[in-house]
């Protein structure tokens, strides 16, 4: 019972990153109606940044995370000015236009940082929490509610700001959005923007639960793409849900099954997709059609 | 049909005059886009012509591969009875990956695919009595009398690329290519209309497939190892690649794509060590360059790159029916593509329904009041004949 539990809450801390990282893809998904395969490169480019920050620079963590989102925001922004002439077009050319600027950010991280990674020490010294004999890090415990807070500020930021009402308005109707005067294409910007934002808070919390390495994004990406797609693409619960959901899966899969966790975690995914086609929270933009 | 066997066969000539004119590293690398030529047409028709998105592709190749190795190794059989037994085994698989996802679309079926790739290749550290675990497993062949290997490896692969972009091509004319582009293009309609969609939509997954399973059973012949490491999930987003860049749709652009994907990540690097780049910067640069091409590409080619050398071809040598006079209600894509149907061109797919669902796709409203409005400028400029030149599409 007690290694259940132990499991559980490395599989929700974890979760709660993915949650991040399905956060961002669904912010861009039902904005643009775009998979941003670029996803996992921005969170990269935003754990450098943060690691740099913070080890080189020498600044607190509670600073240097921030300075990382914003940074790797204009970065966002500045894919999304390149990629803009595409985004009226099919969007399997904003696929592959994303695959490019994915595989452009991964060889300037080499390049600036070298292949070989770094460990991040976690920002929090004190002991583990001992709960019921089971062993909960302090910085598991600030990971969690950081992505709390961030998931409540944006909700917030959706529903009573003006630019964010602007944003909903464009996901259901492009062209209605336009009628009223909203600008489709700054919108689309800022949805770009704050999807990388919330990347890199992804990759500057979880860099020290894992490692900093420019292939790193890759996996993270890949399954913070298997929680929007659990929780249904485009829904912020859904996000939420389906990241907590693919972190339990993964980390009791590798408990239980080592080596060949990954086919466990398909397959249980699997099953859960062809069951709910369009997520556990269901599609958020078929309302355009 | 004769059409397309009178092609391959001028290009296999082709191929093969030129495959013993080259270097063994250019042979090698012959090869290699042969290889991907039979993934990428195979994906072409999955993504271009059934409207399924996948990044699973690369796990076919894998149990093509394997299925290679496998039977080369224990019960040697000639090597044109692997290589169809391989196809055979991936299109099994693919059976049943195309019936599990029947389901799904856009970026759903894009993330189940793309978990397939994932997790498919971690089967191997599973069971390494079987497969070899990471150090895979070794494939021998031989070449037949005097002929240099990887010559012969080059004209294996070349001469299967052939035949799958043939048979590709006459499936694709057939009644079963008409039923995936109905399916593709409007699911309701297309069920009205008699298809069975489901069948349809598994029996793409089943070609495609079976192509990626040659396709990685040419890559095991030819590198002569089948390993964990050869089918990883940058290999499924590379076939995805050069079958979007190469034009959706269009088998000739399956073959652009597969030079591009193969060819410049080598060309850049070449250069790269040429000017005497240090190893960590002259490796990286390359990949850097290839990113900047593939965004480049696009933003020339939105319908890839056989799309782009068509419109470059109509711009020079104006065809014939240009000139005819387009009814005013008739979209000018409609015109274009009913003639394309007739001459068994690749249509560039316009499935405004499929994009205005938000499937992997989305902004389909604004694709279409763009279409409306191209419409509207085009129905007036010819119907009324008058003025409003410069409004003109510039297509025209």
């Amino acid at each position: 019972m007690q290694s259940f539990f132990q499991t559980l809450v490395s599989g929700l801390s974890f979760g709660a990153v993915y949650s991040l990282i399905a956060l961002g893809f669904s912010l861009v998904y039902r904005t643009m109606g775009l998979v941003n395969f670029a996803h996992g490169a921005v969170l990269m480019t935003g754990a450098y940044l943060a690691s740099t920050f913070y080890l080189s620079a020498r600044l607190p963590f509670a600073v240097a995370v921030p300075a990382a989102v914003l940074a790797t925001g204009v970065v966002g922004l500045l894919i999304e000015r390149v990629l803009r002439p595409l985004e009226s077009k099919d969007v399997d050319l904003m696929l592959i236009g994303t695959i490019g600027a994915g595989t452009v950010l991964e060889a300037v991280a080499i390049l600036i940082w070298t292949s070989s990674g770094r460990g991040v020490p976690s920002p929090v010294r004190a002991a583990p929490l001992d709960v019921g004999g089971v062993r909960i890090p302090v910085y598991n415990l600030v990971v969690i509610a950081v992505a709390a807070v961030t998931m409540v500020l944006l909700t917030l930021f959706l529903q009573r700001t003006k630019r964010g009402a602007a944003m909903q308005a464009v996901a259901m109707d492009p062209e209605a959005a336009t009628a009223v005067g909203i600008h489709v294409g700054r919108s689309n910007a800022v949805a770009f923007a704050i999807g990388a934002g919330l990347a890199a808070l992804a990759g500057s919390l979880a860099s020290p639960m894992l490692f900093v390495s420019p292939t790193m994004g890759d996996s993270l990406g890949i399954q913070g793409f298997a929680a929007a797609i659990l929780g249904g693409f485009g829904s912020i619960p859904g996000a939420i849900v389906g990241g907590l959901g693919i972190g339990v899966i993964g980390s009791f899969a590798a408990q239980w099954f080592q080596g060949y966790s990954d086919l466990v975690t398909f397959v249980v995914f699997t099953v859960l997709v062809m069951v709910r086609p369009t997520g556990v929270f269901g599609e958020k933009t078929v309302n355009r059609a | 049909m004769s059409r397309h066997l009178g092609a391959a066969a001028l290009v296999a000539i082709l191929v093969a005059l030129l495959s013993i004119r080259l270097t063994q590293f250019r042979d090698f690398q012959m090869a290699q886009v042969a290889v991907y030529v039979t993934a990428v047409a195979g994906l072409t028709v999955l993504t271009g012509l059934s409207g399924q998105i996948s990044l699973g592709n690369g796990a076919f190749m894998a149990i093509g591969g394997y299925g290679t190795a496998l039977l080369l190794l224990h019960l040697a059989w000639p090597l044109a009875a692997v290589l169809a037994a391989s196809a055979a085994i991936a299109a099994l698989a693919g059976a049943l990956v195309g019936a599990a996802t029947a389901r799904l679309h856009g970026p759903y079926l894009a993330g189940a695919t793309l978990l397939l790739a994932v997790a498919l290749p971690s089967l191997t550290y599973k069971y390494p009595g079987v497969f070899g675990g990471e150090q895979g497993l070794n494939v021998t062949v031989s070449a037949p009398g005097s002929v240099p290997l990887t010559r012969w490896q080059a004209w294996i692969t070349c001469g299967c690329a052939l035949l799958t972009l043939v048979l590709l091509a006459n499936l694709s004319a057939s009644r079963i290519g008409r039923n995936w582009r109905a399916v593709r293009d409007d699911e309701v309609a297309a069920a009205l209309a008699g298809v069975n969609v489901a069948w349809a939509r598994i029996l793409a997954f089943v070609v495609s497939a079976a192509c990626a399973g040659l396709a990685g059973s040419l890559l095991a012949v030819t590198t002569g190892l089948v390993a964990p490491t050869d089918f990883t999930v940058t290999l499924s987003v590379a076939l995805l690649t050069g079958a979007v860049i190469g034009g959706l749709g269009s088998l000739a652009g399956a073959v652009w794509g597969s030079l591009l994907v193969v060819l410049v990540p080598t060309y850049a690097t070449d250069v790269a060590t040429s000017h005497g780049l240090s190893s960590a910067v002259g490796s990286n640069i390359p990949v850097a360059a290839y990113g900047v091409v593939l965004i480049v590409v696009m933003l020339v080619f939105p319908n890839g790159i056989q799309g782009g050398l068509r419109r470059l071809a109509a711009r020079v040598v104006p065809s014939p029916r240009r000139d005819e006079p387009v009814p005013a209600e008739m979209n000018n894509t409609a015109v274009r593509n009913a003639s394309r149907e007739a001459s068994h061109e690749e249509i560039p797919k316009t499935p405004a329904r499929r994009r205005a669902r938000g499937r992997i796709g989305g902004g389909g409203r604004r694709l279409r009041l763009l279409e409306h409005e191209r419409q509207q400028q085009l129905g007036r400029a010819d119907g009324l004949g008058a003025g409003d030149h410069q409004q003109r599409d510039p297509d025209r």
